[in-house]
């Protein structure tokens, strides 16, 4: 069921019994500018550790506690050229409390007051507070480079879109922007966000729509908005040579990534061609590149290729030894036009075709995915039945595979060498 | 087959054991699509030595890691091909204990059942695909020991139990693994991978009845493996004196772990879940976000959110580590000390804390329940009789404080402590 709480701000409700629990997320989103990633981060962060009332990190997880450990959070994401803050949380149903609970309300009351009522000092938030979540934040920024795979994930990102920092940076910023927000100019961007961002509210379970409906009517910020629309869908700029980046570590294995450019978008007629090229590419572990790396040749233990269906971009990365990079990299490129040529099995395309309608239908018993997919389909305005869904599976061709691999176009390599010990 | 019933959570659980001692467990869930299955062999990482009809044998670390890997590759296809076919989900995992084989899927159950079951117990081994598998292992340790806080863990567990299979990294290391042979293969499968030594446990979208039926027919077709006597040998020697190790990694700030090594005996079965979820219990009122304790070293900036600690009840060992990232590694280790060195004398006071965290705990196995992954993975076949999470939460609701205050005095009181720093060459050996 939809409604609309004000102008700007729906509510989609998903009801089920399936469930023992109910998720309710919030997104507020407008769209993305670099100059705002650390900002909402930041953001984030303080809108999940404490409120007015909860003035303290160690009163917020007793509330929690309180409310049967729900799982509540406060994250930023991107969903194409959308910025997003999303807070979510997930509780049980009253069903398997002890009798009178009435967790809903108590849930909903303080969603509206970690959202409306921060822990803030006049036109700033707390500076101690402050200050230590800022500087966490930046700590946690530097921290990400011993993450080998999640550092060069972000580095090919950023050799993908150069001179674009609006995708090609960092959702949470970096260190320096992250350490030189203030705490007056966030409170600002905070009432800003609040204002204007366009919301949507998903509530999945099994929950009267009443009192949801009428819990969020009482969140006195939820007021008539009027949002600009703007392009979900991310086109790079064109660039005149593959980008390429290096950097040396001190460590046991090299990791490579890969980046092509394939510009089809979630929605579009080779939608489903698309997504099935990756796996038959790199996306299953029957796949040309899991198959030829790893078990012909064993120079992998992990090597995998990612669809972004939103950016148009398909990634590959793998865990290597540094002396085998060349010819790893070669061996992408043979499985690409491997791709083109059509040389794999009708067996292994039904089979990755199976696995696509096995893993659809096996969604529906996760709550999470269920409003996942519902918040997709309402911001890319393209949805289908299940069985829809299915058919445009089963109905890919391999003429449509091989044209969707001829529109891979390779635009950055970034290498993380280590030498070994 | 038996039929134990959670009227309080709607649920059902039915048991059988086969006549060839595999033990099954069905967990239908109503309204679901998806069936999650779990063969789990009772052998692991700590399972390397071990008398065989009173002879001993010693074998390389990671070798049930090693055979984990060798079981899906078939003379001339793969398993993973079998599960490509019906469109399942498949996995596999080694842990200190146990081997676990999993697959999920919307549709084909019994055929996926059939391949899960006959890829388990009808191995094909040859010289030449183990010695294949060697360069994909390699890389997968590799990846490990690119993981600063994977490095962290492990270095933590060797310290407190130097000198044993616990020693070990879980899929041993290059060397170790370059010794595997055919014959340490052949030899380590017969020995483990028997019937009586596995379960088979299964939730999700099914039908009791029909299901058993398909696996009985399954087993039926299988010769029962020879008998065999087998005595596992894990010693695990104490530890000298306490040590901080410090090792020597490209990290940007300091990562410490401080583990506790459990010396008290721990019983089986329920008793034995009681004891880890007071253990638990214990760890999160003096160091989850609920305690006074965390929140001051958290406000006095010596942890952040890369805190974390877990504890481990496994067969014949349990211990707890603790760590995180911090700027000032000496300080951290020095006030965990006197946090733990306190809490035989606080835990008393902290009734209506205590009531707090079993509130929290009572919704966690509630979110539990909507998921296949979690039902399925805190189940143990092996515990002597079935514990599933239906069970644990009736443990968890008649747990008292004088219960966790008693367990926690005989984790602790016979604990060992060891410390690891894990700094990079500006940070090393200097500490703040």
């Amino acid at each position: 069921m939809k409604y609309e709480i004000a102008k700007g701000i729906r509510l989609t409700t998903i009801p089920t019994t399936k469930f023992k629990n109910t998720k309710i997320v919030i997104n507020f989103t407008f769209p993305a500018q670099h100059q705002n990633y650390a900002k909402l981060a930041l953001l984030a962060e303080l809108l999940e550790n404490c409120s007015a009332q909860y003035n303290s990190e160690l009163l917020v997880s007793r509330q929690l506690s309180k409310m049967y450990g729900a799982s509540f959070g406060v994250t930023v994401l991107r969903y194409g050229n959308q910025h997003t803050l999303q807070v979510s949380i997930t509780f049980p149903n009253d069903k398997y409390l002890p009798p009178k609970s009435e967790l809903t309300n108590e849930v909903l009351a303080f969603l509206k007051e970690m959202i409306e009522d921060p822990f803030v000092d006049g036109d700033q938030f707390d500076q101690e507070y402050f200050r230590i979540h800022q500087s966490n934040m930046v700590n946690y920024l530097d921290s990400i480079q011993d993450n080998k795979e999640f550092f060069s994930t972000l580095e090919l990102q950023r050799l993908y879109y150069p001179n674009d920092p609006d995708h090609g940076d960092f959702l949470m910023g970096n260190q320096q922007e992250m350490g030189q927000i203030s705490s007056p100019e966030l409170y600002t961007f905070y009432r800003h966000v609040l204002a204007t961002a366009k919301i949507s509210i998903l509530v999945g379970g099994d929950l009267p729509e009443a009192d949801v409906l009428k819990g969020f009517k009482q969140f006195e910020s939820f007021n008539d908005r009027t949002p600009a629309d703007y392009q979900l869908r991310v086109h790079p700029a064109p660039i005149a040579e593959v980008q390429r980046g290096a950097k040396n570590i001190e460590g046991s294995q090299s990791v490579l990534s890969i980046a092509y450019e394939l510009p089809i978008y979630f929605g579009d007629e080779d939608y489903f061609p698309a997504v099935i090229f990756n796996q038959l590419f790199g996306g299953s572990s029957r796949s040309l590149l899991f198959t030829n790396v790893r078990e012909k040749h064993s120079l992998a233990y992990d090597i995998h290729s990612s669809y972004n269906s939103l950016v148009g971009m398909d990634s590959v990365q793998a865990g290597i030894d540094f002396q085998n990079e060349e010819q790893v990299t070669q061996m992408v490129a043979d499985q690409l036009q491997q791709m083109v040529d059509g040389h794999y099995s009708d067996e292994l395309l039904d089979g990755v075709k199976h696995a696509l309608i096995n893993q659809h239908r096996s969604e529906a018993d996760h709550l999470g995915s269920l409003i996942e997919k519902q918040y997709i389909q309402q911001i890319m305005g393209f949805s289908l039945s299940d069985s829809d869904w299915e058919t445009q599976v089963a109905n890919v061709t391999r003429s449509q595979i091989s044209a969707v691999a001829k529109q891979m176009s390779l635009r950055a390599i970034y290498q993380l060498n280590s030498r070994g010990h | 087959m038996e039929l134990i019933d959670y009227p309080n959570y709607g649920e059902k659980l039915y048991v059988q054991t086969l006549a060839n001692g595999l033990t099954v467990y069905l967990q239908p869930k109503a309204g679901f699509n998806k069936t999650t299955a779990v063969l789990g062999v009772n052998y692991g990482s700590v399972d390397s030595a071990f008398m065989l009809n009173g002879e001993k044998v010693v074998q390389p670390a990671g070798i049930a890691h090693f055979l984990e890997h060798k079981m899906f590759d078939k003379k001339d296809y793969d398993v993973f091909e079998l599960f490509n076919k019906t469109g399942a989900r498949s996995n596999a995992f080694t842990s200190f204990t146990k081997t676990n084989y999993l697959f999920s899927t919307a549709e084909s159950l019994k055929e996926n059942l059939d391949i899960l079951l006959n890829f388990v117990q009808i191995p094909y081994f040859t010289k030449e695909k183990v010695q294949r598998e060697k360069g994909i292992i390699d890389q997968e340790i590799n990846m490990y020991k690119n993981d600063p806080d994977n490095q962290g863990y492990f270095e933590t567990i060797a310290s407190l139990y130097p000198n044993s299979v616990l020693a070990n990294d879980i899929a041993g290391d290059v060397a170790s693994v370059d010794k595997i042979s055919l014959d340490d293969v052949e030899l380590a499968y017969r020995t483990f991978y028997r019937p009586e030594n596995m379960s088979l446990f299964i939730t999700g979208k099914l039908d009791p009845d029909e299901t058993l039926g398909w696996i009985e027919a399954n087993q039926a077709h299988k010769d029962a493996p020879v008998p065999v006597e087998v005595k596992r040998l894990m010693v695990l020697p104490q530890t000298s004196s306490e040590t901080i190790k410090h090792v020597e990694m490209d990290v940007s700030r300091p990562k410490v772990a401080l583990g506790l090594r459990g010396n008290d005996p721990v019983p089986v079965g329920r008793e034995g879940l009681k004891y880890e979820i007071a253990i638990s219990i214990m760890f999160d009122l003096f160091l989850s976000e609920n305690a006074v304790e965390y929140d001051k070293l958290y406000h006095d900036e010596i942890i952040d959110d890369s805190f974390s600690w877990e504890f481990e009840n496994e067969r014949g060992f349990h211990f707890a580590v603790i760590s995180c990232d911090t700027a000032k590694p000496s300080e951290l280790i020095q006030r965990l000390k006197q946090i733990i060195a306190e809490i035989p004398n606080k835990i008393n006071d902290l009734a209506a804390e205590f009531q707090l965290q079993k509130n929290e705990l009572f919704g966690n196995y509630i979110e539990m329940m909507d998921s296949e992954e979690a039902i399925s993975g805190q189940f143990d076949g092996f515990l002597g009789e079935p514990v599933t999470i239906y069970d644990e939460v009736e443990i968890l609701k008649s747990m008292t404080l004088t219960d966790v205050a008693t367990i926690a005095d005989s984790f602790l009181a016979h604990a060992t402590v060891q410390s690891v720093m894990i700094q990079n060459r500006q940070q090393f050996p200097i500490d703040s």
